[in-house]
């Protein structure tokens, strides 16, 4: 009944996982969406090797990791930069990056450091296959579901992929994912929205916070981004009652140092909101190393849904959907 | 009702009621009624303390509509009848050591003997405000004033999964072993969530429980079904 295994881990690196669109619908059971941290990354991924954006691929963080092909496989990197190579025992190669190459039965993928941002997307061709779990393929961590075993792939881990794909992208395509993923990996401004409690805060602090030039802190991860840098005091004491929370989420702690919600982030929470990440903007978010500086820009909700809907022609239009 | 734009794509509700109880009964009813009938590209619905937020679907967005819609949905929740009583929920619950590391504090703080710490919490009957911050999290309500306690000063680094806590007036459950500081009195067997059941949260909103105190050597019996992350 099972179909045999096309990649092996040999080392996941530092937090690889299996990855999708989400799961919407369950945040009323404590579930966030989840999903993959750079949609775009992954849809344009999966575009190129032939797959629905929603097919499930392998997230890789900071470091990737090293995987052996059990069977050939028609494969993909996408998202920030890496110098990933192909070994096997005539010698070793680079990988291209954004562009689809065909891994063969015996071949190993080393990935190695991310640079210019902080997750890769693997996607091979027929996707990751994996259980169903309430209505999406991707890991949960927190709640241990989904996945692979709803946890971080481990070296000796075997995955499956499926068989569900058409034609991938040729080399003209591949350029123009590639162009159109860079602007928003090099953003050092996110587009954010008035938020849930602006209006509870202080005018220093909202002055401040649309003004201050924020860092990445190393205490970050798929629920969230700390910053560096304060903007003053949060109102109420930075506590209020526990509300509904979504990604792009910039809450406002005591401490006043923001904190930025992504993917994984608890359903509710009880810090003041000042402001929330526009959806265009949120695959940036989820690219950001520690370390790096950041702005927030002031825009409209319906400057936010014509980004949104610009970026959506855009990619439509470059890399058309399967 | 009142509601605001807490982002281009998400509406936030909120309903004020004069106390905690009638808020969240408005609250039950609100998710109700959007549940049955859904407004157009609504994708998500988070209910909280007397608030709910909901998510809409930014390709096909229309903020009147939505905004229209909604109100239409709402404006008809109250009318109906708080959802029918549900049966109660039994939870077992060990209120004895080592299932319960804080309730000395708790008894201290209040002038309680540690026995009526547990008496106390295992008396009333609790209803799901809501289910929030993590998978199966029930925030309950109903804690008598007496056990109302404030966090720990530094959260645990990790809490059991089943550890049964009170942070300030709230009483509630953490489903899988997780940092926290609630204050922990007790600890049920029964697993919370899983994702894999039919009803992956044994809790959902506007379920009524009671807990029934067990000793240590029953909560190790129930304790049986493994749970995959001990």
């Amino acid at each position: 009944m099972s179909e045999p295994a096309t990649i092996r881990v040999l080392d996941p690196g530092v937090l690889t996982t299996v990855q999708d669109l989400g799961r919407p619908g369950w945040s009323a059971i404590g579930v966030s969406r989840g999903g993959a941290a750079d949609a775009l990354s992954l849809r344009v991924g999966n575009r190129l090797v032939g797959n629905v954006d929603g097919a499930a691929a392998l997230e890789m963080t900071l470091v990737g990791g090293t995987f052996e092909f059990l069977r050939d496989a028609s494969i993909v990197l996408a998202g920030a930069m890496t110098a990933a190579r192909i070994e096997s025992n005539s010698g070793e190669r680079f990988a291209p990056a954004w562009a689809p190459f065909d891994m063969r039965m015996g071949q190993r993928l080393r990935v190695g450091p991310i640079r210019g941002g902080v997750r890769v997307y693997l996607c091979v061709a027929g996707g990751i296959a994996v259980p169903d779990v309430l209505g999406s393929l991707s890991t949960h961590l927190a709640g241990g579901f989904g996945g692979l075993a709803g946890r971080a792939l481990r070296a000796g881990d075997e995955l499956v992929v499926g068989r569900d794909a058409g034609p991938r992208a040729d080399a003209a395509t591949a350029g123009r994912a590639q162009r159109l993923c860079e602007t928003p990996l090099a953003r050092r401004t996110l587009r954010a929205v008035h938020g849930a409690h602006a209006d509870a805060f202080d005018a220093d602090a909202v002055a401040a916070f649309w003004s201050t030039t924020f860092e990445v802190s190393m205490q970050s991860d798929r629920a969230g981004l700390r910053l560096c840098g304060r903007i003053g005091s949060s109102p109420h004491g930075g506590r209020m009652q526990s509300e509904g929370m979504m990604p792009g989420a910039v809450q406002v702690p005591e401490s006043g140092a923001p904190i930025v919600l992504l993917v994984d982030h608890p359903t509710t929470g009880g810090y003041p909101v000042i402001a929330c990440v526009a959806a265009v903007d949120l695959p940036v978010l989820g690219q950001l190393a520690p370390a790096r500086r950041l702005r927030f820009e002031r825009v409209s909700r319906g400057e936010a849904r014509a980004l949104h809907a610009e970026q959506e022609r855009r990619l439509n239009e470059e890399v058309p959907p399967r | 009702m009142r509601w605001n734009w807490a982002s281009e794509r998400h509406l936030r509700i909120s309903l004020p009621a004069a106390d905690a109880e009638r808020a969240q009964a408005r609250v039950r009813r609100a998710l109700a009624a959007l549940e049955r009938g859904r407004p157009p590209g609504l994708v998500e619905i988070t209910p909280a303390y007397g608030t709910l937020l909901l998510e809409f679907d930014l390709r096909t967005l229309d903020e009147e509509r939505a905004l229209a819609e909604t109100r239409r949905v709402l404006s008809r929740a109250d009318d109906v009848p708080d959802a029918a009583p549900r049966s109660v929920i039994e939870i077992p619950i060990c209120y004895e050591p080592p299932c319960a590391p804080d309730a000395e504090d708790v008894a201290r703080l209040h002038g309680l003997d540690v026995r009526d710490v547990a008496r106390l919490h295992a008396e009333p009957g609790y209803v799901v405000h809501f289910i929030g911050f993590a998978p199966g999290f029930a925030y309950l309500g109903g804690l008598p004033k007496q056990l109302a306690t404030p966090r720990l000063q530094t959260p645990r680094v990790r809490v059991p999964a089943g550890s049964v806590g009170i942070a300030g007036e709230q009483t509630g459950i953490y489903p899988r072993a997780s940092p926290g500081g609630w204050r922990l009195i007790g600890r049920t067997p029964l697993v919370m969530f899983d994702a894999r059941r039919e009803k992956p949260s044994l809790l959902t909103v506007g379920d009524r429980v009671r807990f029934r105190p067990v000793h240590l050597t029953e909560f190790r019996e129930l304790l049986a079904e493994p749970r995959g992350d001990e």
